[in-house]
């Protein structure tokens, strides 16, 4: 005898395939509403607002190492996550995990005071555990050069280096102040790679975008354009900027060409800084918009 | 499932179904040619031409590969619901590339052996696991989803321990999409289609008699265990020549022989060239609108992503209606 097919089959499978349509805008389009400020969470036997100055400091993030060794802190810091290479020295200290999926034990190991993190899904359950355990915890932001600037004085208040902290980001207000420049009709077209495979571009929305306008260039992306939209070499060729830059290190300027080779003579120069150039907006953010501006201009010989 | 009784297998309706076919392959591939990110319009003028057409090429021979080999490998099994995404033999393609890509050897030529050793070992286990059973859905579905998990688990160590730039582009590969390639390694990937599908175009009468069953067709006097052989590989040589430049594209090799074997034939000698045309032309047409996308969006989809949209849906209204009690029906 045959059994009889589920009355509901046939609406089911067009309500999982509209539903799954309905979300490919959303995300898109995707964004984030939230205040987002540092967060700074003490654990309950500690007096005041934040610790005097604490002498045994993680970071789980690249920019945040940077951050404390440019405060001048770098010997207080005492383990870091295994993309923390800037500088050389953050390098030798012990890791404990990576961006997004610090290992609890071994970051308790190191008897921390502060851990300072940026938010991402894996790390969050590892900073409860770790208020759990009376460790102090900071959480900043650092997607835009507002967002550098709060990330330097937050974490300089953090670590007693309040002074410091405000000093180092008048220095960056003043050196991007002086790379600042306006947007003109005849401004270059920049388009910023920051992958090969796939092709990812930053887009409208990220720190990349204002580093562009800060310098006077122009996105070569339409503004409604997602943040990290994905393109095809067609679509590359069809945006013709100026110049493409490559954010990453040299190999990835060599990876773009191998991916670009396909537009022939219609491939725009590809440029790219050394380290991790425009990847890791930090205290010497000021560094890589002066590099991203005089590659610019030499690529277009002006 | 049968062909209808009032349609027999003859060479003219089997000329016809094939012209059709190649129809809707030449449209799909008018239409992939004028898909753009700017919309549709002729590929002409600053270099498009040159750009679009290998990557319509490559959309081409992807579709055709993948639906063949999921043809074939449904026969082999004798389960309609075989697909080389569903039983891991793209999964084994896939760990052979995440492999190559991990110990640093990317060329184009690296990555395609490793992903077509990765492809053939995945059908041997398969083949091994299910030396003993006679066709059915539990035991193909469950071979392929333990053999997935495996080639997922090795992935997903390989991503934890690479640079970002490697798992990122790992983790596009894994979803599935189609670009640019340069003429050299479309060249390779051609060859290799070509071949895998003449070898399964030269066993389809072959296969055909195997949907018998296998003890019927040895008595018949064929060599099922060299038939199965040259499937099997021609199977992972198609599967394996695409996935590396490709990644993970799903669900073509299931839905486009199915829905041929329910409105055609299951007949493998017009199956096969059948699934071919009719999976390059699904491939294109799906690359087209993922080229679209991008006029709408202001990012282009991955075509893998779109494919699975489609295809997971109709894969699980093909599973149940194969699994909710209708005549038991072989797979050629």
């Amino acid at each position: 005898m045959t059994r009889a097919r589920p009355p509901v089959l046939r609406p089911a499978v067009v309500l999982l395939m509209a539903m799954g349509l309905l979300t490919l805008p959303a995300g898109v389009r995707a964004t984030s509403d939230d205040q987002r400020t540092a967060h700074f969470y003490k654990p309950a036997n500690i007096e005041g607002t934040h610790l005097l100055a604490p002498q045994r400091i993680v970071s789980l993030a690249p920019v945040v190492t940077e951050t404390l060794f440019a405060l001048g802190a770098g010997d207080r810091v005492v383990g870091v996550t295994r993309f923390c290479d800037r500088p050389a020295a953050a390098s030798t200290l012990p890791k404990v995990g990576g961006f997004i999926d610090p290992q609890l034990e071994a970051i308790l190991a190191l008897k921390p005071e502060l851990v300072i993190a940026q938010p991402s899904r894996g790390v969050r359950a590892t900073l409860d555990r770790l208020r759990d355990h009376g460790v102090a915890v900071l959480v900043v932001f650092g997607d835009s050069l507002d967002e550098v600037k709060n990330l330097i004085i937050s974490v300089g208040d953090a670590i007693g280096l309040s002074d410091v902290a405000r000093a180092r980001v008048q220095a960056l207000d003043d050196a991007l102040g002086a790379l600042r420049r306006p947007i003109t009709a005849g401004s270059r077209r920049v388009l910023v790679l920051v992958g090969a495979k796939p092709l990812v571009a930053a887009g409208p929305g990220t720190f990349i975008n204002e580093a562009i306008e800060l310098i006077g260039a122009r996105q070569a992306l339409r503004s409604q354009t997602p943040q990290w939209p994905t393109l095809s070499v067609e679509t590359v060729g069809a945006l013709a900027p100026d110049v493409i830059v490559a954010a990453g290190r040299e190999g990835d300027a060599s990876a773009l060409r191998h991916a670009l080779a396909g537009l022939g003579d219609r491939r725009p120069p590809i440029v790219s800084g050394d380290d991790a150039f425009l990847m890791r907006p930090g205290p010497s953010l000021d560094r890589d918009v002066a590099r991203l501006k005089q590659l610019i201009d030499e690529a277009t010989h002006r | 499932m049968s062909a209808p009784p009032w349609a027999p297998l003859t060479q003219a309706r089997r000329r016809a179904v094939l012209v059709v076919c190649a129809l809707a392959a030449l449209g799909a591939a008018g239409f992939a040619l004028c898909a753009g990110p700017s919309g549709l319009a002729l590929p002409v003028g600053d270099g498009v031409f040159a750009v679009r057409v290998p990557r319509v090429a490559l959309a081409a021979l992807t579709g055709a590969a993948l639906a063949a080999a999921g043809a074939a490998l449904q026969a082999l099994l004798r389960n309609p619901l075989a697909d080389p995404y569903v039983i891991g033999v793209s999964g084994g393609a896939a760990l052979g590339g995440a492999l190559c890509i991990g110990l640093g050897a990317a060329s184009a030529a690296w990555l395609e052996g490793s992903a077509i050793l990765g492809a053939g070992a995945s059908t041997l286990l398969l083949a091994w696991f299910l030396r003993k059973e006679r066709g059915g859905t539990d035991a193909t579905l469950l071979a392929g989803v333990v053999f997935n998990a495996f080639a997922s688990a090795i992935i997903s160590v390989l991503k934890t321990t690479l640079s970002a730039e490697k798992t990122q582009a790992m983790l596009f590969w894994l979803i599935g999409s189609i670009d640019y390639i340069a003429p050299s390694t479309l060249l390779i990937v051609g060859v290799a289609v070509t071949a895998g599908l003449l070898v399964l175009l030269r066993f389809a009468g072959a296969l055909e008699l195997l949907s018998l069953g296998p003890d019927e067709a040895e008595r018949l006097g064929l060599d099922t265990q060299r038939v199965r052989a040259l499937t099997y590989a021609a199977a992972s040589l198609l599967v394996g020549a695409v996935v590396p430049v490709t990644g993970l594209i799903g669900f073509i090799g299931l839905v486009v022989p199915h829905a041929l074997r329910l409105t055609v034939s299951s007949d493998q000698r017009l199956l096969i060239p059948a699934a071919a045309l009719g999976g390059a032309a699904v491939l294109l047409v799906f690359d087209g609108g993922a080229r679209l996308s991008f006029l709408l969006l202001d990012t282009e989809l991955p075509t893998g992503a779109l494919t699975a949209l489609v295809g997971a849906p109709l894969f699980a209204w093909a599973l149940v209606r194969h699994l909710g009690g209708r005549p038991k029906q072989r797979a050629a």
